[in-house]
């Protein structure tokens, strides 16, 4: 496959098909875990590693897949890595699991992984795989990220709180607080601030992509 | 066609047992790690109502769990841990649920002096109101230098007397203040603690004297 072939794969993972602004895919962790960033954060790349695990095995073994029995397999793939990567959290991120508790095991009914694994993976060469899942990933992560950063800031006041939970000690120096003293805004930390953020979001690409066509 | 099938199902299967192959290696690789990781945090927590000079007994495995205990005001199961220092008791820890929050029931870990007095009291998990009912926990404060989970430390039974355990709005001579917005989250706490409280006191010897649980010592190796 050619080069310009990747370099698309990436645009449609990141861009043009992001899976949540565009195929509105995962919204469950979606509009759970973007409180704030560093649970957006964890959570995406989580997902990020499951997608090019997923993506790769899949791809893989996709040879020796028959069709009728493909669905149960790729989910076996998918449940059977979330566990083990959810342990691995578990043991080496201790504090990152007692954050995003019961949102990793649930990695596994992420759609997008799926999705990818049906549209993408079962057809392509794992290394056209492995960039699909990684460009898809950081999609997702992006925008989770960013709905994040919107939350955290208009619900408590700050970016980045609670770093050290992600990267360790130091990190929590990256915390800024941008409004000090803020009362909080609790509509934007509830649920509905989530929904009512992602809707602005998918607006926003919408108003860009038919701005960008013309 | 049967043979199709028949392919497709031991294919089926043979995916099965790799992916459940997979999950049972990680799985033993990282239990000793995950079992450790439990006992840090556990230790941890401990180590924020107990000063770790009063005790020298290793806490973690010097406990046992009780079930419908009469007095705890909780039908969930309550875990409490001792500390001792050269043979001799020094303070109870007690992992305990205060139901009637306002999103369900509030883990809370009491520690609870010989004397009777609270050495301190955190929330391990809730389900509150974000903003409202969250300033049970310890990194946050409803007024400015002010941590409402330890307005706990140093009280007892006689400071104030049991009438007097309650949230400001209900009992106004009551040393509890309740936040704007939510009073079900400290009442329930408030209830939680007291309730503890008049337990331990009732139960002091039995408390220390119970042979830790042996079965739950081997499962958390």
């Amino acid at each position: 496959m050619a080069k310009s072939n990747y370099a698309e794969i990436a645009a449609n993972g990141l861009w043009k098909n992001n899976p949540v602004l565009v195929q509105v895919l995962g919204l469950c962790p979606t509009l759970a875990v973007t409180a704030s960033i560093v649970n957006a954060l964890g959570l995406s790349i989580a997902t990020t590693i499951i997608l090019v695990i997923s993506n790769v095995i899949i791809s893989l073994i996709r040879k020796y897949i028959s069709e009728e029995i493909r669905i149960p397999v790729f989910i076996i793939v998918i449940a059977s890595f979330v566990s083990a990567v959810a342990l691995l959290i578990k043991a080496y991120v201790p504090a990152l699991d007692a954050s995003l508790g019961i949102f990793i095991p649930l990695i596994v009914t992420n759609c997008v992984i799926l999705g990818r694994a049906e549209a993408f993976a079962f057809k392509n060469s794992p290394v056209a795989s492995a960039i699909d899942g990684l460009a898809t990933g950081l999609g997702f992560l992006v925008v989770l990220c960013v709905l994040g950063a919107v939350r955290e800031l208009l619900g408590s006041g700050t970016l980045m709180a609670g770093m050290d939970q992600l990267l360790g000690s130091w990190a929590s120096c990256l915390k800024i607080t941008v409004i000090s003293d803020y009362k909080g805004f609790l509509l934007a930390i509830l649920p509905p601030g989530a929904f009512i953020g992602l809707g602005i979001l998918l607006a926003m690409k919408n108003i860009f992509d038919q701005k960008t066509a013309k | 066609m049967f043979e199709k099938m028949l392919k497709s199902s031991i294919m089926l299967m043979l995916y099965a047992v790799a992916g459940t192959g997979i999950v049972a290696g990680t799985y033993i690789a990282t239990k000793d790690k995950i079992a450790d990781n439990e006992k840090k945090a556990l230790l941890k927590t401990i180590g924020k109502i107990i000063d770790g000079d009063m005790y020298n007994n290793d806490i973690s495995t010097d406990f046992y769990k009780v079930k419908d205990a009469e007095g705890l005001g909780t039908d969930s199961e309550v875990t409490i841990y001792r500390a001792r220092k050269d043979k001799s008791d020094v303070a109870a820890v007690i992992k305990t649920e205060a139901p009637g929050g306002y999103g369900g029931a509030i883990k809370v870990l009491i520690g609870i002096n010989i004397d009777g007095t609270i050495s301190g009291v955190r929330v391990l998990s809730h389900n509150e109101t974000p903003g409202l009912g969250t300033f049970i926990e310890e990194n946050k404060s409803y007024k400015p230098n002010t941590i409402w989970i330890k307005s706990f430390d140093g009280k007892s039974l006689k400071n104030p007397t049991p009438d007097k355990w309650a949230v400001k709005k209900d009992n106004k001579e009551a040393p509890f203040d309740q936040f704007s917005g939510a009073t079900i989250t400290p009442r329930a706490v408030v209830k939680s603690v007291k309730n503890t409280l008049l337990y331990f006191t009732k139960n002091k010897s039995k408390i220390f004297s119970t042979p830790s649980d042996k079965t739950n010592n081997a499962e958390a190796k």
